[in-house]
């Protein structure tokens, strides 16, 4: 395999933009028909992210070691869209078809080099896919509580028809049928539960066509799919360190399943959840915060606000406000929250000292698309 | 809505078979296998027995595509390169998702018709 090559025609590629994509599934479309009905009806959401998927196992080519398990991993998740091994040399066939159309240099070795590149690709896929036959591709959930906490925030309770293991901070990607084959990722806000239930912090946002059905379309008693849970913010089991959880509006949800996952199961230890927001108002999960708080002495929890003069609680972003309470130098640290959010506190963080490998972060951009291509949002 | 109608009727795919026409026979890998042919009529034809299979008014009155295409040996790459023509056309000219699959189901039905070698497996 000849990488250097590679990256160069595929960057040719790339450098057209939004014409790749849509040649490919153009390509793919016209000589795989079949194929069209494992895709969304509106394709806007979906061109992008083949492409961003194929730089990130481009750029990673050569360190297999850390490739393989990113692709088992895609394999896997790939279950719940109905995708089958036959798929995947009409998928490969486009995508050598869409290299070749955008760069002009192409030949029978570059060829060659993506063809046993794309062939690895599928076979470990594949082979994960299969792997994985003991477990659903993906799992039916019924709505058994729906809350608009805020104008575009609501808390969903959901209750799987299976078992569903996952641990707490990891990422689920949901599908409903309001928005049929449009998968969006969030973090259950619990750890796993005998009772199955599974809740969901989720925001409208302009644009994100899955968060707002599930805010503003979804009812009691619907049913969602959940794919498999990826990634996240998992504790580090090799520590006992107190810690410091930082949420940035929904970004609530995953610290608040680590939260729960130290009640249940420990070790003890001390933990500090810092939570900001824009004003009071957007403080959606107060109840259940306060709960918490009562029940554990070793939980503190400090909201800031960044934008209400009026409010008596802390004021400014929360990285800031986080810093000016440190220093956190003997905590393990856990951060989610939009990107500029998530950059912020890690910068503060750093620039206090705070050395880099003690935080995990968690960035939940609008209609987030996956984790990203290592299955994993983390840094 | 038929597929015909969606495509803009007899002008949408008059339009379309053009463009197609155009970057086919400007590609140096297949221009040797219109040497000897009457390029307006070939697309009168082809415009034609689009219209009638994508669901608008009969009126093809060419050979089959069989008969059409046998002598001309075009291999399965060569089949391949016209497939990215068309592919080119169809999304300069704006057609949806739904459409380019239905226009490749149709394609895939006659593909051996066309080529002169048996298709490669899978």
């Amino acid at each position: 395999m000849d990488i250097p090559a590679m990256r160069a025609t595929f960057a040719k590629a790339a450098a057209h933009g939004d014409e790749a994509p849509l040649w490919f599934y153009s390509h793919l479309f016209l000589t795989h028909p079949e194929t069209r009905e494992l895709f969304p009806v509106s394709m806007a959401h979906q061109r992008d992210r083949l492409f961003a998927a194929l730089g990130e196992v481009v750029a990673r080519v050569d360190d297999l070691e850390g490739l393989v398990p990113v692709l088992q991993q895609l394999g896997r998740d790939h279950r719940k869209f109905g995708t089958v091994a036959a798929h995947y040399p009409a998928v490969g066939a486009s995508l050598l078809a869409t290299l070749a159309h955008f760069d002009p240099a192409w030949d029978d070795a570059v060829a060659a080099s993506w063809t046993e590149a794309y062939e690895l690709v599928a076979q470990v896929m594949v082979e994960a896919a299969d792997a994985d036959e003991g477990t659903p591709p993906w799992w039916d959930a019924e709505v058994v509580a729906h809350e608009r906490r805020t104008l575009d925030v609501a808390v969903l309770r959901l209750v799987t028809e299976q078992p569903l293991e996952y641990a707490p901070g990891q990422s689920l990607s949901v599908e409903t049928d309001l928005r049929p084959k449009l998968w969006r990722w969030y973090s259950p806000a619990n750890a796993p539960r005998p009772d199955r239930t599974v809740e969901l912090h989720v925001k409208a946002r302009d644009g994100g066509p899955v968060s707002t059905a599930l805010v503003r379309g979804l009812a009691v008693g619907d049913v969602v799919r959940l794919g498999p849970p990826v990634g996240g913010l998992r504790l580090d089991p090799d520590s006992d360190r107190d810690l410091l959880l930082v949420a940035g509006g929904t970004g609530l949800a995953p610290v608040k399943a680590i939260v729960d996952q130290v009640a249940r199961q420990g070790p003890a230890r001390r933990v500090d959840l810092y939570l900001g927001v824009r004003t009071e108002h957007d403080l959606y999960d107060e109840a259940d915060l306060r709960r918490l708080e009562q029940e554990h002495r070793w939980l503190t929890v400090t909201r800031a606000v960044s934008h209400d003069k009026e409010s008596g609680l802390e004021h400014g972003d929360v990285g800031e406000v986080v810093v000016r309470h440190g220093p956190w130098s003997s905590r393990d640290v856990y951060v989610a929250g939009n990107g500029p959010t998530v950059e912020d506190t890690v910068a503060r963080l750093a620039a206090s000292g705070l050395p880099a490998d003690r935080v995990r972060t968690e960035v939940y951009a609008p209609s987030r698309p996956a984790p990203d291509v290592n299955g994993e949002g983390t840094r | 809505m038929s597929l015909y109608e969606r495509l803009g009727r007899e002008v949408g795919i008059r339009t379309a078979v053009d463009d197609f026409y155009e970057r086919v026979v400007a590609d140096p890998q297949l221009e040797h296998y219109f040497a000897d042919a009457d390029l307006p009529q070939l697309r009168r034809h082809q415009a034609a027995l689009l219209v009638q299979v994508t669901g608008g008014p009969a009126g093809y009155s060419g050979r089959d595509l069989a008969t059409g295409h046998a002598g001309l040996g075009i291999t399965a790459a060569d089949f391949d390169r016209v497939v990215g023509h068309l592919v080119g056309t169809l999304t300069a000219l704006g057609v949806g998702d739904d459409d380019i699959a239905a226009v490749g189901a149709a394609l895939s039905a006659h593909r051996d018709e066309i080529v002169a070698e048996p298709a490669a497996a899978g």
